[in-house]
This record gives structure tokens, sequence and C-alpha cells, in this order.
């Protein structure tokens, strides 16, 4: 609730000198701010334009795969989950991380580290971080975003459920139960993460370098704490990797197991399991590509998309 | 939790259970936590990494000239948080200032950088016009967000009332994310001031403001928790310049040479209220606190007799 502002009667009457009542454009108090700010990004910011300071691109976000080895299912959720969000009026940009790892995942810490200064370097206001193997619901990054948090993660369903989950949680406090909103945690998995993107001009890039944990410590080094968004799952595919449970040989067979999937498996890039090329939105280009956006957009009705290849149908 | 031999049915190796402190996954983690900190965080600690004084508090007051009325409820406010089990600190900070304010910027990183260093978890920073009540600082914490305001209330000064925030915010509604708010309480986790530069504090309170959004902080007013200030903003340049100057000179005189308000509530009863008056009419709320009051940690370098208790015991 906002109070109103008093009429020029009202402060005289108040016994304010004239000379102070700010009501004209050249008067010594008045700062010019003028902000080129799009009607629908104003749209998509809603009611938190009352209190934020000025961003020339509100509630606009950067998405990024750390990686772009995606498990089944993961790449066409994360473009309906995109077309999602667009389509409430947010600006949503992709970029996937390159991956840099000759032992897998080590190159992870330094592609986070590269999404948040991109992140901050684009002029973004939020960054969503999100794991090949994550299963994100179409309406995740609008749920997470409603929060208007510095940083909100989605509680995770583990799929593959290799060990109990009091043996293998992913956070801590656990978080299994759905539906207590948002829960304060010390630390959890870093699968899918909501930053306001002013968290990184203050975090130290080794941050990144360790685990769930270290990320969290450094997180609440600076007076910030993760929240679990338990009213928003998200499944991952795979739990934690954990090396250490692994035999000597074990460990070093799955190292080159993925050396080889990094350097030369097709990415999995497939539309929904049941696309339906003339009726739903979105379109697959001729390598087998789903990329989801509008119908009239996809179709060409739109110059936004035209460098993409034209659409098969 | 799985038994053991739950576990090895599942397919466990017995080598990865670990159930001796000799095991290589087992981290030694023993903190000597003293005071009901701990305790009084109840479900929060379920979250909270460690903390060696949990909810230990600073409350750093920008100087010592404090307004009628304002001295005792500070004192009565501090009794209460302790009885709630909180561990309070009083710190007032010294004010250096030629030009009236031209100081507080210094004091409020000077109280930040004491809180940060000092071990606590929270601090609270004041100025000496604001009417605090009794719970004002627990009703604060109990929202455990990095950086909370109370609700000022101005009651006599229509101008100021409309001017405390932006937005413009109303009492009774929650607590209220801001874009500012003016700077006369504040309650931080001390962990925000990790990432503010000094130079936060030196400005006006959309710069400070500004500064914690940043980094990703954003004020909260708790809209509920409201106190009372004795006057409004300064508004020098509503001042003609020799009222200014006049002005100037009034609080040079008084920040110099004038004593400081001290006294009891008005209704206080030495015999069967709570507190004590020192002999120099000194109102303290909890009776050790005369001791340490004013001689406290920070002052021992113009009195050390008062820090290892010889003066007392002269006395």
């Amino acid at each position: 609730m906002v109070q109103k502002t008093p009429t020029r009667e009202e402060y005289l009457a108040a016994g304010v000198p004239e000379d102070v009542i700010v009501d004209r454009s050249d008067h010594p108090m008045i700062a010019a701010s003028t902000w080129d700010v799009s009607a629908l990004d104003m749209k998509a910011a809603g009611t938190t334009l009352n209190y934020h300071l000025p961003h020339i691109r509100p509630a606009s976000v950067l998405v990024t795969p750390i990686g772009n080895l995606w498990e089944e299912g993961a790449w066409w959720r994360l473009q309906d989950m995109m077309l999602t969000t667009a389509v409430a009026g947010h600006s949503v940009s992709l970029q996937e991380v390159r991956d840099a790892s000759i032992f897998s995942f080590e190159a992870i810490p330094m592609m986070r580290w590269s999404a948040s200064m991109m992140a901050r370097d684009a002029g973004v206001e939020w960054i969503l971080m999100v794991d090949n193997d994550t299963l994100v619901e179409k309406d995740t990054l609008l749920r997470l975003l409603a929060h208007d948090r510095p940083v909100v993660f989605p509680m995770l369903e583990d799929l593959e459920q290799r060990w109990p989950r009091i043996i293998a949680p992913l956070s801590s406090p656990d978080v299994i139960e759905k539906g207590q909103g948002l829960v304060p945690v010390r630390w959890a998995a870093m699968s899918c993460m909501l930053f306001n993107t002013k968290i990184f001009n203050v975090l130290e890039p080794t941050a990144w370098r360790g685990t769930d944990y270290l990320f969290a410590q450094c997180l609440s080094y600076l007076g910030h704490r993760i929240y679990v968004d338990s009213d928003t799952v998200v499944k991952v595919v795979k739990g934690p990797t954990r090396h250490a449970s692994k035999e000597y040989d074990e460990l070093w067979a799955d190292h080159e197991k993925m050396w080889d999937r990094l350097r030369f498996e097709y990415r999995d890039r497939r539309p929904p399991p049941n696309f339906n090329p003339l009726k739903d939105d979105g379109f697959v280009d001729k390598d087998g590509t789903y990329l989801a956006m509008l119908n009239r957009v996809a179709r060409g009705r739109n110059g936004h998309w035209k460098e993409v290849d034209a659409p098969t149908n | 939790m799985p038994t053991k031999e739950d576990l090895l049915r599942l397919g466990w190796d017995p080598r990865h259970f670990i159930d001796r402190a000799t095991h290589p996954a087992w981290h030694a983690s023993s903190w000597p936590v003293t005071g009901r900190g701990y305790e009084q965080l109840g479900e929060k600690a379920k979250y909270r990494l460690p903390h060696i004084n949990h909810q230990s508090i600073l409350i750093a007051v920008a100087s010592n000239l404090w307004e009628p009325g304002c001295w005792w409820r500070l004192q009565d406010m501090l009794r209460y948080t302790e009885q709630q089990g909180y561990v309070v600190a009083l710190e007032e900070l010294d004010d250096m200032s030629l030009m009236p304010y031209d100081a507080i910027g210094i004091m409020r990183s000077c109280g930040a950088t004491l809180a940060l260093d000092s071990g606590v978890e929270w601090c609270f920073m004041v100025d000496t016009d604001v009417k605090l009540e009794e719970d004002t600082l627990v009703r604060l914490l109990q929202h455990d967000r990095p950086v909370v305001y109370p609700y000022l209330e101005l009651k006599d000064d229509f101008l100021s009332s409309m001017a405390m925030s932006s937005p413009k915010i109303v009492p009774h509604t929650g607590l209220q994310p801001v874009v500012w708010s003016a700077m006369s309480a504040m309650l931080f986790n001390v962990k925000v001031f990790n990432c503010l530069p000094p130079f936060a504090w030196w400005g006006h309170d959309y710069h400070f403001a500004q500064c914690l959004a940043h980094y990703g902080h954003r004020i909260h007013v708790d809209t509920d928790t409201i106190v009372e200030l004795t006057k409004g903003p300064a508004r020098n340049l509503a001042k003609s310049w020799d009222q200014l100057w006049e002005r100037f000179q009034l609080m040079f005189e008084r920040i110099r040479s004038a004593d400081r308000e001290r006294g009891a509530p008005p209704d206080f009863d030495p015999v069967f209220g709570d507190g004590s008056v020192d002999k120099d009419g000194v109102y303290w709320a909890i009776q050790q606190w005369e001791r340490l009051g004013l001689n406290g940690p920070m002052q021992h370098h113009k009195k050390p007799e008062a820090r290892n208790g010889t003066e007392n015991a002269d006395s």
C-alpha cells in the first residue's frame, strides 16, 4: 500500500514554504530521470517497479545451460519453458556455456563463473543456470521469478535414486516435502539456480570452485541465503556423481566415457515426443533440433527469427 | 535413518558406512556455543551456517546526543531483548563532526566495521532521536532478513511523514520492500557488511540503498514495527543562509558542551522498578550495565581502571 502525494494546497495549508514545493521541472530539486524501458518489460516487471532501482531491461532473464550434453527430454523442456516465460512478457535469452572439461565436470566451476560474468556484462537482471540433466517445467522460471529473491532454487526430484535420499540428500536440511513454500537451506544441489545478477558484483570467482556447501557458504558470507521453492519441483535425470564412492578403475572408466561423449556424441535436441509440427508451437530444423516459438513466429510472419533455418512446414 | 543392515541389503559398500570417527568422510565439527542463542534460533537453526554467538547483536548508536526519552527507551529495549535469549552489546560511536552530521557516514562505517570485527551476528544501527519500543529489536530479528528497518513515524511533522521512504508506505501492511528509506534505525545481518565499501555510508538514503542493491540486497520496512522520531530530517536546503549557520553553531555547542539526556523513564520507581539510576542520574535497565556501560571495551583508552574493575573496587 502506498501513501498518496499531497496537493500543493495541502502543502501550503501545512505551512510548507512555497519555494520548497517541488512542482515544476526547473526547480532546484528536480533531477532528470528518463529510462527508455519498453512497455512489455514494464508489464513483465509489474509491481516490482514500485520498489526496484532502475533497470533498462527489468525482468529480463538470461538462461545459461552449463554445457550442451543434454539428457533425453531436457532440451525441449527448456525450450518450452523459455517460450512460456517469453509469452508472459519477459525478455528471455539463451546461451549454452561451452564445456572445457578434460576430466568430466572439472570445468563446471569455470563455466558457471563464465555465465555469471556474461549475465552481468550483458545487462540482464536475472540469470537461470541449469544443468543438462534437469527436466524443467513450462512454468519453472516464471514461478521462481515471482519470488523476487536474490537466490532461489527449485526443489529437485532425483529420478535416478541411486542411493536412499537420507544418505544422498539434495540440500541441508533436505527439502523432500512439496508445498511448503520457500524453504531456507544451508546448501542445495546446484542443478538449477535463479540469481539476481547483482549478486555477482561481489561474489568471488573461487566461490564456484568447490562443493555445494562451499558455494552456499560464499553466498552466506555476503548475507545471501539460498531458498528452495518447494512448490516448484523439477526432476533431475541423474543424482549427484559421488566419485568417491567408485572404485579406482570405475572412476577412470567413467571419465573416459565422458571424454568420448563430450567429443563425439550428437546432442539430444529432439522435440517433445508427440510434437505435431502443423499444430503445435515451435519447429524442427533440418538437423532435427527443436526450437520452441509461437507458430506465427515459426512460420515466418515475424522477422525476429529469420536468421534461424526456415521452418520445415 | 536406515540401519547398517538396511543399507547392506540395498547393495551399499560397507566401506562407505560413516559409522566411526576415523572414517575418511567423517569431519570434526565442535562449536562451544554459550548462552541461549542457538536454542533461541529454534527452527531457524536447521538452515543456518555455524556461528559462535548465534543471535548476538551489536547496537551501534550514531553519537550520544540523545533526544529526551530516547536513552531510557533504548535501555528498556536492551533489557527486553536479553530477556528473550539474545546477547546484546551497546556501543555509542564517537561523533567527530565539525559541521553537524558531517561525520555520520564515518560513524556508521565505524559501527559496521566494529560489528564485523567483534564476532556478532547482527548489527542494529540507531540514531539518538529514535523512540524505540521494548520489542522493536526482537520483532525485526524475527524476520531473519539481511536488511530490515522499522517503520518511522513523525507524529507532528506533516511534510516529513510523507517522505521517509520510496515508495511511501503506510503502517500495518507487513514487510514492505522499498527503493530507499530514512536511515534512523536499521537492522543488518553483519555479513552484508562484507559486501559494502566504506564509502557506501557516505551520502544520502538513496545512495546507501543503491549500494545495497548493487550487491543484491534490498531494504524491507516492517510496517508493523513502528518507532517514533522526535524530529524530522534536517532539510538544510529549506533554510536561509543565516538560519543554516545559526543552526550549525547551535549544534556545534551542543555536541561540545551539552550534558547528555540519559534520564530514567518518567514514572521510574528506583525501589521497585527494574533497573537503576547511577550517581550522575543515568538510567541503566540492568544494573550491571552501570559498570560496563559507559566504560565498555571501546572506552578503555579513556579510563583504563574501569576495564579491570579497580575503579569500582575503590568506590
